[in-house]
């Protein structure tokens, strides 16, 4: 590999590489050649930005089509390692009013160990799909103490695994682990004023979901959830914000050991 | 840090828009009522803090994170 074409951020683990592209007309946006940038978001899974030098107000997200199975769940372990920047890369395609994240087989950008590249259109490929591993949050307010952190990608390794992780796009920075608080404490009753559930979900009646995050620690015990301030979503939408929730006496550090039967 | 005084039933106005106003004093407590646009979040001091302190937290221990720790929170939450 070319080292010199690659730069690891020691913040958040991402990896940036240099690429020469030789583009090819494809239907789209997708296509251009130039130099560009590709930075490999995450070691968790296969996404990356790719930023041409000449657009780079104009970024275009991307994953490893080979990662994902035909339901949009990781067709392998999900560890990706993302040693360099070879290997296929498609375009994630987030929804603006929507909370689904979709793949385009058929665009891919192929780049080789040296950071050269092109783009090549799959007819082989099937039509795009959902990716149901993701979701597509947008928090208006951000974190709490991380106003910046606002658009993420939520990962579930399955439908059946407890603990997602939430990855912050735009800017990038490390991960974070949630969990369905409800999942935690089955009697979870979170209030929200009518204020707050207008600006989340439009009206009073519609769907609403909820994550809490977790603060790892290496003993699980003592891990903990913060239901004090949940994330709240429409899982329609994926839009939402952290409420923290005055009055309840919930805690912004409940142990994990803490849950039924665990003590 | 600005520093007013006020009376029972005084008041200060942020930006126009948000009236804060003193309603009672008793020993140590004070109560105040906050008149604000509904998009205004106002939240006591130390829920805020507690809140922000785990954000922050959080996302500095999960990169530590080993994954037998990450298995281990998984099987609690899956009780298995």
């Amino acid at each position: 590999m070319n080292q010199e074409a690659h730069v690891q951020d020691a913040d958040t683990g991402s990896r940036e590489f240099n690429l020469q592209i030789e583009g090819f007309e494809l239907p789209g946006e997708y296509g251009a050649s130039g130099k560009a940038v590709l930075r490999v978001i995450t070691e968790l899974v296969p996404i990356a930005e790719l930023i041409m030098e000449e657009t780079p107000e104009r970024s275009i997200l991307l994953t490893d089509p080979g990662f994902w199975d035909s339901n949009g769940w990781p067709s392998t372990d999900g560890v990706n390692e993302a040693e360099t920047a070879a290997g296929c890369w498609s375009p994630l395609d987030v929804g603006l009013d929507s909370a689904t994240v979709r793949i385009n087989p058929a665009a891919v950008l192929e780049a080789g160990p040296d950071g050269e590249a092109v783009w090549r259109e799959d007819s082989s490929a099937k039509d795009p799909f959902e990716i149901h591993s993701f979701k597509y949050l947008k928090l208006s307010e951000g974190l709490l103490g991380l106003q910046d952190w606002r658009q993420f990608l939520l990962f579930f390794q399955s439908p059946e695994e407890p603990v997602g992780v939430l990855i912050p796009l735009a800017p990038y920075s490390v991960s974070l682990a949630i969990v369905d608080p409800f999942q935690v404490l089955p009697e979870y009753e979170p209030i929200l004023g009518e204020a707050e559930l207008l600006e989340i979900v439009g009206k009073a009646d519609a769907p609403i979901s909820y994550l809490a995050i977790l603060n790892i620690q290496d003993d699980p015990f003592e891990v903990f959830v913060n239901l004090l301030g949940p994330l709240v979503y429409d899982p329609r939408t994926g839009r939402g914000k952290q409420v923290v929730l005055s009055n309840s006496g919930y805690s912004a550090s409940y142990r994990l050991g803490q849950m039924a039967g665990m003590e | 840090m600005l520093v007013l005084t006020r009376r029972i039933d005084e008041g200060i106005v942020i930006q126009e828009n948000i009236i804060v106003t003193v309603l009672n004093v008793e020993g140590d407590k004070v109560k105040l009522g906050i008149a604000a646009p509904q998009e205004v979040r106002i939240l006591r001091k130390e829920l805020f803090e507690a809140v922000q302190v785990q954000n922050l937290a959080a996302s500095k221990q999960f990169m530590a994170a080993k994954d037998d720790t990450l298995q281990r929170i998984r099987s609690m939450l899956s009780g298995s």
